[in-house]
């Protein structure tokens, strides 16, 4: 899971950078922005999810 | 070994970073953080058995429980505020991080204060 997430974001990461860059020279420059705004909604729910699991382990852990 | 992945996945994470960094930045602040949640879900488990001996020493010891399970949470509190303030230092939100460093500190004075009550009370009572 640790390290499969690491290469979900990157993977996100790299694929919006290519879509966001073929619209914008097809001057579609709202449809750009939408994408990167749904990578990074999609990014941050498997961010979300990881700090919640490192939250959750800490806070047994250190009974906080 | 588990340094060897520790260590492999951080080379792993700054390599993908130093790719996506120039042409997404706020992509980059949230995989540097996932990385760091990663790196730390993977050195807990130790930091979990190195506790367990603590405890297990305390008991001994005849320590009494309340200090080291608020040393614990201390511990914790440190853990999580730092991770938080790098993690905006990164973004480069320095005033944030600041921010997220001084609210750290003061929570951690707070769960502090019932100690500190006790010594007070142990000094006035050895003064009188």
């Amino acid at each position: 899971m640790d390290v499969g997430v690491i290469w979900q974001i990157a993977g996100v990461g790299i694929l919006v950078a290519v879509i966001h860059g073929v619209l914008k020279t097809a001057g579609r420059d709202e449809l750009a922005w939408l994408v990167t705004l749904g990578g990074v909604t999609v990014v941050f729910l498997l961010v979300v999810r990881l700090i919640n699991a490192l939250f959750t382990t800490v806070r047994t852990m250190f009974q906080l | 070994m588990e340094v060897v992945q520790v260590v492999g996945l951080a080379l792993v994470a700054v390599t993908l970073l130093a790719v996506i960094r120039p042409q997404r930045p706020e992509l980059a602040v949230l995989l540097s953080l996932a990385a760091g949640a990663a790196l730390l879900a993977l050195v807990l488990a130790r930091v979990g058995a190195v506790l367990d001996l603590l405890r297990q020493v305390a008991l001994k010891a005849n320590v009494n429980f309340q200090y080291l399970t608020l040393v614990l949470k201390i511990i914790g509190v440190a853990y999580l505020a730092e991770l938080g303030a790098q993690v905006a230092r990164d973004a480069g939100e320095g005033a944030v991080a600041a921010k997220v460093e001084l609210a750290g500190k003061v929570i951690i004075l707070a769960l502090a204060v019932p100690i500190f009550a006790a010594v007070m009370e142990l000094m006035l009572k050895m003064l009188s």
